[in-house]
């Protein structure tokens, strides 16, 4: 999302921020996942599944639509579309003739694009700036890799460590209760997602961490 | 064989190299994403029977370990035959299933009209993000045999089937690092998805050969629960119910959160198809 964002920033393409607005619901998708792996996906939270589907369902319409505003805006046209949609059908009715071409053509595609690709990797020992990017790939990965870890032991290990009393009032507590927790777990990052992406979207410039 | 060939040198290769080439090159996309769709509808049929939960200790059927051999096999009527037996088990989340089942399957659809536009040629959207949401559907597709393979061979969904959930989900988790290192590539103003294609592949490959080690290390995985990847970093001695997540696999999940919390310089949060886990 941030870079999305800051990509459009980048390229002077503000639509480009649809696309990361366009995202809010699959992040939301993913926080219902999470919250209902978190409660050893109960039987009781199965709802969090129809909703992790409805969330799915509308961040890829929304995502749709914001790239659509992207393609428009980049000069694409329904007539483009349609034109699309006739060579389509146009290969679909006499494939076998239009397979030809499409065969030999991705061969030459291919050769084309490995060139650059090699001779990027013999400037890479002479462009610092191409082998710290490659580092920061690395280093990027491992960032992650070393928060995704340790957030994963929080989330594994910290609800054996609750004291016997709570767990037996939490079981007590009833569908109603767990479904209520459930909720707050996954509306309450929601909202602060929102609250982020709306501010940033109010200042012109951004700061910090994108 | 050459039909096969030509349609792997598409999917690798986005960048139109001229007009014609670039018609071409959208043609194929096009038909491309035409038996996406087939294959979509063939999914909203199976996608209601996923998530399914056994109302009884699930006994391994003693055919089980010839289906799991032979899964590579497995018609989709004998799929459907079985997941059938088992939904009559359970009514009542079978309704919130069936819904999900739809609303996955429905999710599709947008996602191709999203593809379409995004790799339009007049979009120029960064290759690398163009291939990191195209490879989103090796998650989706990878996910339907997982979560079938959890219904037939445990009578379990796929969020309690601990070493297909992991390989599966590990699918999306590379799906957002490819998009991430693609929007990363476009900012610094370099153009090397090669490499991401190498690495979304490789990752593929391992996803796949992970679930092989785990069926080969445990009897043929006799256990829903046998942890993805033997459950690396697990710690020894904690009481768990049996169904949570080992490490490796929460691993998997909290990635696609890590850039929500703001920590990383941020992994783009496309949760896009977080998805199919939830048949899970």
């Amino acid at each position: 999302m941030g870079l999305a964002w800051r990509y459009a920033d980048v390229t002077g393409r503000p639509e480009w921020k649809g696309v990361t607005w366009g995202m809010l619901p699959l992040h939301t998708s993913g926080i219902v996942a999470c919250c209902y792996h978190l409660f050893y996906n109960a039987p009781e939270l199965s709802w969090c599944v129809t909703l992790q589907a409805g969330c799915t369902c509308l961040g890829n319409t929304t995502l749709a639509f914001a790239m659509y505003r992207l393609a428009v805006a980049s000069g694409w046209t329904w007539g483009d579309g349609r034109a699309d949609v006739e060579a389509l059908h146009a290969k679909l009715v006499d494939g076998a003739e239009t397979e030809a071409v499409a065969v030999e053509a991705p061969a030459v595609a291919v050769a084309s694009t490995t060139s650059p690709a090699t001779s990027a990797s013999l400037l890479g020992w002479e462009d610092l700036g191409d082998a710290w990017a490659l580092d920061s790939d690395v280093f990027f990965l491992g960032k992650l890799l070393a928060l995704s870890a340790f957030l994963a032991y929080v989330v594994k290990y910290t609800p054996p460590l609750i004291p016997d009393g709570v767990v037996s009032g939490w079981s007590a507590a009833g569908d109603g209760a767990h479904s209520g927790a459930a909720a707050l777990v996954i509306v309450v990052p929601t909202l602060l997602n929102c609250a982020k992406w709306y501010q940033r979207s109010q200042t012109d410039e951004f700061v910090g961490d994108f | 064989m050459h039909s096969i060939h030509g349609r792997i040198a598409v999917t690798s290769r986005h960048r139109p190299q001229g007009s014609s080439q670039a018609g071409i090159d959208h043609c194929r996309t096009m038909a491309k994403a035409t038996q996406l769709l087939l294959l979509a509808a063939a999914q909203a049929l199976i996608a209601p029977m996923r998530r399914l939960k056994p109302t009884r200790q699930h006994v391994l059927p003693p055919d089980a370990i010839d289906v799991l051999t032979t899964t590579h096999t497995l018609s989709a009527i004998d799929v459907l035959t079985t997941t059938h037996t088992l939904a009559a088990n359970s009514a009542l989340t079978s309704t919130a299933d069936e819904l999900a089942g739809s609303l996955f399957g429905a999710s599709l659809l947008p996602w191709l009209a999203m593809l379409y536009w995004l790799k339009h040629p007049k979009v120029q959207a960064p290759a690398g993000v163009g291939f990191g949401l195209t490879y989103l559907l090796a998650f989706v597709f990878g996910s339907i045999p997982a979560a079938i393979g959890a219904g037939a061979l445990y009578g379990a969904s796929l969020a309690d089937a601990d070493w297909l959930h992991g390989a599966a989900e590990s699918l999306l988790a590379a799906t957002n690092c490819v998009v991430v290192l693609g929007f990363r590539d476009a900012l610094a103003g370099k153009e090397d998805a090669g490499r991401l294609r190498t690495a979304g592949t490789a990752w593929a490959a391992f996803a796949t050969i992970s679930c092989l080690v785990v069926v080969g290390a445990n009897d043929l995985a006799l256990s829903a629960h046998a942890p993805w990847l033997g459950g690396a970093g697990d710690l020894p001695g904690w009481a768990e119910p049996a169904n949570a997540l080992s490490v490796p696999t929460w691993i998997i999940h909290t990635s696609s959160l890590v850039e929500w919390s703001g920590a990383v310089s941020s992994p783009s949060a496309l949760r896009c198809g977080r998805c199919v886990c939830a048949m899970a």
